[in-house]
């Protein structure tokens, strides 16, 4: 199932986000260009063209994710183009003050570091962005790590879906990413199926976990936890607002995590899952006061 | 406003850990007096079968507080992909309609009025009824003389919702009494 971003998809959401509430008129305005910017760079690199990464079932069945040991060389000019679309948004999103905006447009102007840092995010790796932050005064790693995933998301995208078939094929079970390994961000239950049969209603509703990094969608079990595989009907619970059924909190009492879910039987037109989650922080608010903590933390769901 | 001392200090300490809108300057104020104004509720999945017909599609049933509030096809049963027919679609409304029998009733032979009765009462006439029966109708010989133990006079229908286990007694206890006409749901 492709949920990728595109630009008129993105500024919908936002949209949507704005209308239900002035609450979430900050977050829209600041962080909004990031979104729509990160879209019009994936479209730019899929025209371009990517190279492709060879699937190899046998290697994923065993659980290995396909960007694993991938040659990044490949997507260098891809990642040099992202980041040189990206990077400004960014310190403008984040408000850096010049010196650190100037610092992170060099860190990110040399295509080997980027490549390093790429490969250190793939591999969990996340030592690699502290000791590389050590040697700047003004990007601590926290910043190092988000920068780095705003311009590798949309190449991966990008390359995700020039894989297509060949990886939305594949047989996974596992709550992380066949494509790159990371944990789900957000999941969707699919939309309505329509088949030659009259006398059947409903049909869809099957859950996608929504890679939280390359935006990958794969199937995943509709009544088990992403995060722990607990499948026990009295340890899992699902929050929804009483007026709004579309938009879930899916919680697992048994490992302490949730991930949130939309609707997407419910949900017209189809949203980008990506700036979506920025919408939903209210949700997230009511998970973390109810002691779960997030399936993969985000900016988003980051709320202390 | 630009990230200041004090703020990227506090990002400096923060690890590579994920970055937080509080540590970019952004209240959530709004957002968490939002979320207070919510009327939050919690419901669980319950996966079930749908009781109308053999196919025995599942079904989720969304359960809050011990009480069905919402039912929908389960879109990894490989039957019914979460599909549903229009009477498996209604089913919440059998467990909510005014229609439905919640009180066991009886209408005695010759009578056109229903009566309500208690289980209790059902089981034992159920049960005096099927000893009554087997006590006039067994036939202990056939024509030859050999011992059948054979009572046709009952037959006795299974469903598909029973498990191979369920199938296994109710056969055990219907060729127990001898019954001999039995038959199942699923061919119906």
């Amino acid at each position: 199932m492709n949920t990728a971003s595109a630009p008129d998809t993105v500024e919908r959401t936002l949209e949507i986000i704005r209308k239900r509430t002035p609450a979430y008129g900050e977050l829209t305005d600041r962080f909004g260009s990031l979104f729509t910017a990160s879209a019009k760079v994936c479209d730019e690199v899929a025209t371009k063209g990517v190279a492709v990464p060879e699937v190899d079932p046998a290697r994923v069945s065993s659980g290995v994710p396909v960007l694993v040991g991938f040659d990044f060389g490949l997507w260098r000019e891809a990642f040099a183009l992202s980041a040189e679309r990206l990077i400004p948004v960014l310190c403008e999103a984040l408000e850096l003050e010049d010196t650190a905006a100037k610092e992170l447009a060099a860190v990110f102007s040399d295509a080997d570091t980027i490549l390093g840092l790429v490969r250190a995010r793939i591999e969990g790796d996340l030592q690699h962005f502290e000791n590389t932050s050590l040697h700047f005064d003004a990007t601590p790693s926290a910043v190092l790590l988000f920068a780095l995933e705003t311009v590798c998301s949309p190449v991966l995208r990008a390359a995700v879906q020039s894989m297509g078939e060949s990886l939305s094929s594949l047989s996974w079970d596992e709550g992380h990413c066949p494509a790159c390994g990371s944990t789900p961000s957000i999941s969707q239950l699919s939309p309505k199926e329509f088949t030659d049969l009259d006398q059947l209603v409903g049909g869809g509703g099957k859950k996608f976990l929504h890679c939280s990094l390359c935006g990958h969608d794969w199937r995943f079990k509709r009544n088990a936890c992403p995060s722990c595989g607990n499948d026990d009907s009295e340890t899992r619970e699902i929050f929804y607002v009483d007026d709004v059924r579309f938009e879930h909190i899916e919680a697992c009492h048994k490992c302490g995590r949730y991930c949130l879910n939309i609707d997407m039987r419910e949900f017209e037109p189809r949203p980008d899952l990506d700036a979506l989650q920025m919408g939903l922080i209210h949700l997230d608010v009511h998970a973390q006061e109810n002691r779960l903590s997030p399936l993969t933390a985000t900016l988003w769901n980051t709320v202390e | 406003m630009k990230l200041d001392r004090r703020r990227f200090m506090k990002l400096a300490g923060s690890g590579a850990a994920c970055l937080s809108l509080g540590q970019l300057g952004v209240s959530l104020a709004p957002v968490k007096a939002y979320a207070a104004e919510m009327k939050i509720s919690g419901a669980k999945e319950v996966v079930t079968v749908c009781p109308f017909c053999s196919v025995s599609c599942h079904v989720i049933g969304y359960v809050k507080d011990g009480k069905l509030v919402n039912t929908e096809g389960d879109p990894d049963y490989p039957i019914n992909e979460g599909a549903l027919c229009a009477k498996g679609a209604a089913m919440f409304t059998m467990t909510t309609s005014h229609h439905r029998l919640q009180k066991p009733l009886y209408r005695a032979p010759y009578s056109d009025t229903w009566e309500e009765k208690s289980w209790e009462w059902m089981f034992d006439r159920i049960a005096r009824r099927i000893k009554d029966t087997r006590d006039k109708d067994l036939i202990l010989k056939n024509g030859k003389g050999d011992t059948v133990n054979r009572l046709e006079s009952m037959f006795l229908l299974g469903t598909s919702h029973a498990g191979n286990e369920e199938c296994a007694i109710a056969h055990q206890a219907m060729r127990g009494l001898g019954v001999v006409h039995m038959d199942h749901q699923a061919r119906i």
